[in-house]
C-alpha cells in the first residue's frame, strides 16, 4: 500500500472528524466523543508499554497525577493552565520514572504487580490525604482560556482533545518509525535477544513507560479541567483494566488504531445498547471473553482476514 | 493492494460513523409530557425506593387526569438514572438529564457527591433542582435553583431531644462520633460538631470508615477504650453497616447510649440476628408513616405503594418531599418555569407523606433565598426489644431546637 | 492500652489472618501451579459466603452443610472457568489474566443485581460472648479463629500426600514432573478446585460474622495482594506468614494510628517489592514470555 494512499485516508478520516461538531447538534454526542478520545490517550500508552512486552496495570493513577498535579496548580496557585499542561504530564512522567525505574530491572511480573499496586496506592492516597482534597475530591476547577476566550463549550472541548489526540497520534507515529520505534519491536519479539544485540533493554522500556505516563498525566489535566471536579474514586483500578480493554479490543498488535477502536467500542456500546450503569461490567465481561477466545487478535484482526479473503488468495489455502 | 486500503478504511469509518450516529439518536416525546428528572443510586435500598415513589406517584398523578397547568394537561413522565451514589456517574446521568432529555426539573436526588455534581451543570441551565444533600455546599448563595428537601441541617431537634433522652437516663455527656468517609458523612460530623458543642456535649473523638466496611471490630474496640456517654453514628445507612456496627459495639461490651439515625429498617433484624439487649435504649428516626399518620390521603398513598411492589417499605418516605415541593409550587405557580417555581417556592409550606415542611432562608449563611426546608420530626426508641414511636416535634419546634443547637440564635434573628 | 482491648484485636487480628491465609492460599497455589493470575479469587471467596446463605437461610440445613457445600460448587466452578475459558485463551499470561477479570467483573455485577447490593445475614452459629475476668471477646470470632486453623492444619496435611507433593512438583519444574509420570493436565484441575474451594470455605467461614456482601470480593483482593507480595508467590507457608501479619497490623494499626494504616501498609510495599522480589519465602516467578 502506498503511503501516499494512506496519507489521504488518514487525511480523509481527519476531516471527517472535524467536522463532527458541524453535523452533530447532541452535545451529549460530543461528550461521548471527547470520552473516547481520552480513553484512546490512555490506550496508546498501555499499547506502547505492550510493545515492549510489559503489562502495566496502573495507566489510571498517572491519569489521576496529571489531573491532580493540573487541578492544583491552578486552583491553589493561580498557574496558567497552559503551563500547567506541560508540567502536568511531566509530574505524571517523573512518578513513572520513580515507581517504575527499580521494577523494570525486576522483570515483568514485578513490574506487573508494581503497576497494580501503584494504582491502589494512588487512589487511596488521594482519597485519605485531605490535602488533595479527600474522597469528597476537588470541585471548581477553572475552566481553560485563551485570552478573553474560555472554553465553555463541548465544541471547544472537542476540538481541543482532538488537538491532543492528533498530537499524540503523530508523536507515536514518528517515535515507532524511528530507531527507538525498531529497538522496541526487537525487545517485543524476544528481550533476552535484543540484549545479546547490544540494545539497552531497560533503557528503552523505561522510555516507553515514561512516555506513555507523560502523555496519560497530560490528557489528565485536561480531563480535570474539562471535567472541573475530580473525584478518587475515579481512578480505580477497574479504569485501569479498562485501559488494558481499550488496546485488547481493537487489537493488541495495532498500536494506534488499536486503542482508539477500543475506546471508540466501549464508550458506545453501552449507548447503542442503552445499557444501564449497573449492566455495563457484565457486558463488557461477555465482550472480553469473547475476544479473548474468538478474537485473541482484536477487532482489527477481521479487516486482516478480510483484506486476506478478496485479496487473492480465494483459491490458496494458508498453511 | 490500492483498493484493498482504500475499502479497509472506509469500511471502518463507515462502520464507526453509524454506531456513533446510531448511538446518539435522541428520542423526542410527545409535547403533552412534562418529563422530571431524577437520579439515584441503584445500589442502595433507597435509591431503588425513591425511583418506586416517583413512578408511583406520577401514575397516580396521570390517573387522576395529570398535571394541569395553565389549562394544558401534561402527562409526567420520570426519567430516572443510576448515580451509583458517586459524582462522576453522578455528573453523566445529569448531563443525560438536562442535554439529552432535556428536563427542566430534577427531584428527590440522594446523596450529597451525586446532587453537588448535578449542580455544577443544572445551574448554567436553569434546571430546578429539589434534593437533599448533607453537604451545606448546595445552600451557598451563588446557587439560584438549588432548594433542599428533606433538609438534613434541620434534624437537630430531633438529636436535642435524644441528648435530653440521654441525659436524663444519667448517662455522662460525651460522645464519640463514627460516620462513613465521604461528603454526606464529612459534613454530618461538621454539623453535630456544632451541635454538641453548643449544648455542653464533650467530643471525645470523630471517627471515619471507608464507604464499604464490613468489620467495624477496631472502630468499636476503639469507642470501647474511650468509653463515651453515648455513640452518635451518624450518617451510618441502615441495613448490614447499622447492623454490623451495632454488633461490633455490644461484642466489645459498650454500654453507653446510641444514636442509630437508620435503624428503622434494621432493629428487627438486629433483634434476632444480636439480640435485644445490643440496642436497648437506642434511639434513631422513625420511619413508617402508617404508624403517626391520620391524613386519609397519605394512608392510602401507602396502601397503594404496598399494592403496586407487594411489598411495605420505608426507607425512602422521607427522600421523596422534592416531588410534594414541586407539585405545590407549581399549583401556586401555574407555571413549569423554573424561574416562576423559584418565586413560588419562597417560604413554600407544603405536605409530605413522611412529614409536613416549610422553606426558610439561611441567614448565617447569608442567603435570603428560602433554599432550605424545615419539616417535623418523628423519632422512635427502641423500649423493650421494640421500636416505639416517640411525640412528634413540630416545624416549629424543630426551627428553634435547631437554631439554638448551631448557635445561631442572633443570625437568624431569635434572640 | 489495657488487657480486654489488647485481647480483642488480637482475637480479631488472627480471625482476619486466617480468613486471609485461606483465600491467600488458595490463590498462590494456583499462581504456582499454573501461572494464573486468578483475579476472580475474592468473587469465589464472596459466592462462597452467599452459598452459606444459601443453605443456611433458605434451605434451613446446618452450617457444616454450609462449610461443605460452599467448597465444593466453588471448586466446581473454579474448574469450569479454567476448562472453558481459560483452557481456550491463545493469548498467553496477558489473555489468561483478563479472561479471569472479565469473569470476576461477570459474577461481581451478576451478584449486585440479584442479590441488590444489600447484604444478607445469617444466624450466627454461635451466640453471644465469652468473659474471663475484664476481657471480654465475642464467641463467633473465636469459631472463626478455630475453624480458619482446622483448614489450615487439613490444607497442610493435604499438601503431605501424593496429590500435594505432585501439585509442588508441577509448581517447581513442569517438565521434569512430567518426566515423573506427573498428569499435569489433571494437577491443574485439581490445583484450581482446591484454589477456589478454599476461597470458597473461607467465604462460609466468614459469612456468620459479616454477613454476605456483593462487593466483599473486591475488598479481599486487596488483601490478597499484600499478601503474595509480603509472603511470596507461590509460597503456602509464605502466604500463612504473611496474612496473620497483615490482620494484626490492620486490627492493632487502627487504634494507634486510625485511618491511615491502609495506606502506610501499602506505601510498604513498594520497597518490600524492590528488596525482597520474592517476598518473605517465596521466590521470584516469571511471567511466561
Amino acid at each position: 500500500m502506498t503511503s501516499h494512499m494512506k496519507r489521504l485516508a488518514v487525511l480523509g478520516i481527519l476531516t471527517l472528524f472535524i467536522l463532527i461538531p458541524l453535523f452533530v447538534r447532541s452535545d451529549y454526542f460530543l461528550h461521548l466523543l471527547i470520552y473516547t478520545s481520552m480513553y484512546s490517550i490512555l490506550g496508546m500508552g498501555f499499547s506502547i508499554m505492550w510493545k515492549n512486552r510489559l503489562i502495566t496495570c496502573g495507566q489510571a493513577g498517572f491519569w489521576a497525577v496529571g489531573a491532580y498535579t493540573s487541578a492544583m496548580l491552578v486552583t491553589r496557585t493561580g498557574l496558567s493552565f497552559w503551563l500547567a499542561l506541560p508540567i502536568s504530564g511531566m509530574a505524571s512522567a517523573l512518578f513513572a520514572l520513580f515507581i517504575f525505574s527499580a521494577a523494570l530491572r525486576a522483570g515483568p511480573l514485578i513490574f506487573f504487580m508494581i503497576s497494580l499496586v501503584s494504582s491502589f496506592i494512588v487512589m487511596e492516597v488521594l482519597g485519605t490525604v485531605e490535602f488533595f482534597g479527600g474522597w469528597e475530591g476537588l470541585m471548581g476547577i477553572p475552566r481553560p482560556s485563551i485570552g478573553s476566550f474560555v472554553f465553555l463549550s463541548k465544541t471547544s472541548f472537542f476540538y481541543f482533545v482532538l488537538a491532543l489526540l492528533v498530537l499524540n497520534i503523530i508523536a507515536y507515529y514518528a517515535l515507532y518509525k524511528s530507531r527507538i520505534g525498531r529497538a522496541w519491536t526487537a525487545i517485543g519479539s524476544s528481550a533476552r535477544l535484543a540484549e545479546v544485540q547490544g540494545i539497552n533493554v531497560y533503557r528503552y522500556r523505561l522510555a516507553a513507560t515514561v512516555i506513555a505516563c507523560f502523555f496519560a498525566g497530560v490528557v489528565g489535566a485536561f480531563y480535570a479541567h474539562y471535567q472541573t471536579m475530580l473525584v478518587p474514586n475515579t481512578f480505580s483500578f477497574l479504569l485501569s483494566i479498562y485501559v488494558q480493554m481499550f488496546a485488547l479490543i481493537g487489537g493488541l498488535g495495532y498500536f494506534i488504531a488499536g486503542p482508539i477502536v477500543g475506546a471508540g467500542v466501549m464508550v458506545f456500546l453501552p449507548e447503542l445498547l442503552r445499557v444501564t450503569e449497573q449492566f455495563q461490567p457484565i457486558v463488557f465481561g461477555i465482550l472480553i471473553i469473547f475476544i479473548v477466545i474468538f478474537l485473541p487478535g482484536g477487532i482489527l484482526s477481521i479487516t486482516d482476514r478480510f483484506s486476506r479473503l478478496i485479496g487473492g488468495d480465494l483459491f490458496r489455502r494458508r498453511g | 493492494m490500492k483498493k484493498l486500503l482504500v475499502l479497509k478504511v472506509m469500511g471502518l469509518a463507515l462502520i464507526l460513523l453509524a454506531l456513533m450516529v446510531f448511538s446518539s439518536v435522541a428520542v423526542a416525546g410527545s409535547d403533552k409530557t412534562l418529563k422530571i428528572g431524577n437520579t439515584v443510586p441503584m445500589k442502595a435500598k433507597e435509591g431503588i425506593q425513591i425511583k418506586k415513589w416517583l413512578e408511583l406517584l406520577a401514575e397516580r398523578l396521570n390517573q387522576d387526569g395529570g398535571l394541569v397547568v395553565k389549562g394544558v394537561k401534561y402527562n409526567v413522565q420520570i426519567i430516572s438514572y443510576d448515580d451509583d451514589y458517586s459524582a462522576d456517574t453522578g455528573r453523566a446521568a445529569a448531563e443525560r438529564l438536562i442535554y439529552q432529555d432535556k428536563v427542566k426539573h430534577i427531584i428527590c436526588q440522594w446523596g450529597s457527591a451525586p446532587i453537588v455534581a448535578t449542580l455544577m451543570i443544572a445551574e448554567p441551565n436553569k434546571v430546578l433542582q429539589i434534593g437533599n444533600g448533607m453537604t451545606e455546599k448546595t445552600m451557598e448563595t451563588q446557587w439560584n435553583y438549588y432548594y433542599r428537601t428533606p433538609s438534613l441541617f434541620w434534624i437537630n431537634g430531633q438529636q436535642v431531644e435524644w441528648v435530653e433522652e440521654f441525659k436524663k437516663r444519667g448517662l455522662p455527656m460525651s460522645v464519640v462520633m463514627i460516620n462513613p468517609d465521604d461528603v454526606t458523612g464529612r459534613g454530618a460530623t461538621k454539623k453535630n460538631e456544632m451541635l454538641f458543642n453548643n449544648i455542653g456535649v464533650k467530643i471525645l473523638d470523630q471517627l471515619f470508615y471507608k464507604r464499604g466496611t464490613t468489620d467495624y471490630t477496631p472502630f468499636a474496640t476503639k469507642i470501647k477504650s474511650l468509653n463515651p456517654g453515648f455513640v452518635d453514628t451518624g450518617t451510618t445507612i441502615g441495613g448490614a453497616p447499622t447492623l454490623l456496627l451495632a454488633k461490633a459495639l455490644y461484642d466489645v461490651g459498650y454500654k453507653g447510649g446510641k444514636f442509630f439515625n437508620n435503624m428503622a429498617d434494621t432493629w428487627k433484624e438486629i433483634v434476632d440476628k444480636v439480640g435485644a439487649e445490643a440496642i436497648e435504649g437506642a434511639v434513631g428516626g422513625f420511619k413508617d408513616p402508617r404508624e403517626y399518620r391520620t391524613e386519609k390521603w397519605a394512608l392510602e398513598l401507602c396502601d397503594a405503594y404496598e399494592k403496586k411492589y407487594g411489598v411495605w417499605e420505608t426507607d425512602s418516605v422521607n427522600w421523596i418531599n422534592g416531588w410534594f415541593a414541586l407539585m405545590a409550587a407549581i399549583k401556586k405557580a401555574d407555571s413549569l418555569d423554573p424561574d416562576d417555581l423559584t418565586r413560588a417556592l419562597d417560604g413554600l409550606k407544603f405536605p409530605g407523606l413522611y412529614v409536613n415542611s416549610k422553606f426558610v432562608s439561611r441567614p448565617d449563611m447569608n442567603n435570603p433565598r428560602t433554599c432550605d426546608a424545615v419539616g417535623q420530626q418523628i423519632w422512635g426508641k427502641m423500649t423493650n426489644g421494640k421500636f416505639r414511636v416517640m411525640p412528634i416535634i413540630s416545624i416549629e419546634e424543630n426551627y428553634k431546637q435547631s437554631v439554638v443547637s448551631y448557635g445561631l440564635e442572633k443570625a437568624f434573628g431569635l434572640q | 492500652m489495657d488487657l480486654s482491648l489488647f485481647f480483642q484485636c488480637l482475637v480479631n487480628g488472627l480471625a482476619l489472618g486466617g480468613i486471609y491465609a485461606l483465600v491467600a492460599s488458595g490463590f498462590t497455589l494456583v499462581l504456582g501451579t499454573m501461572r494464573i493470575f486468578n483475579f476472580a479469587q475474592g468473587e469465589f471467596y464472596m459466592l462462597g459466603a452467599f452459598v452459606t446463605f444459601g443453605v443456611c437461610e433458605v434451605l434451613n440445613l446446618n452450617y457444616f452443610a454450609a462449610l461443605v457445600g460452599a467448597f465444593l460448587t466453588m471448586a466446581l466452578l473454579g474448574v469450569i472457568l479454567q476448562r472453558f475459558v481459560i483452557r481456550y485463551t491463545y493469548g498467553g499470561f496477558f489473555h489468561t489474566v483478563l479472561a479471569t477479570i472479565a469473569f470476576s467483573m461477570i459474577v461481581q455485577q451478576t451478584a449486585v443485581i440479584t442479590f441488590g447490593k444489600t447484604d444478607r445475614f445469617i444466624s450466627p452459629v454461635v451466640k453471644g460472648r465469652m468473659q474471663i475476668g475484664e476481657v471480654i471477646v465475642s464467641n463467633d470470632k473465636l469459631l472463626l479463629i478455630f475453624l480458619g486453623a482446622a483448614l489450615i492444619i487439613l490444607l497442610y496435611y493435604f499438601m503431605k500426600l501424593k496429590v500435594g507433593k505432585a501439585m509442588r512438583a508441577v509448581t517447581e519444574d513442569q517438565e521434569v514432573a512430567g518426566l515423573q509420570g506427573i498428569n499435569s493436565r489433571r494437577i491443574f484441575t485439581i490445583t484450581m478446585a482446591l484454589g477456589c474451594g478454599l476461597a470458597g470455605i473461607a467465604g462460609a467461614v466468614i459469612a456468620p460474622v459479616l454477613g454476605a456482601t456483593a462487593g466483599m470480593g473486591h475488598g479481599i483482593f486487596i488483601k490478597i495482594l499484600l499478601v503474595i507480595i509480603i509472603g511470596g508467590m507461590g509460597s503456602m507457608p509464605g502466604a500463612l506468614l504473611a496474612a496473620l501479619l497483615i490482620g494484626l497490623i490492620e486490627s492493632f494499626g487502627y487504634q494507634f494510628i486510625g485511618g491511615y494504616n491502609e495506606l502506610l501498609l501499602l506505601c510498604c510495599l513498594m520497597p518490600l517489592l524492590f528488596l525482597r522480589p520474592g517476598g518473605l519465602l517465596g521466590r521470584p516467578l516469571a511471567i511466561p514470555e
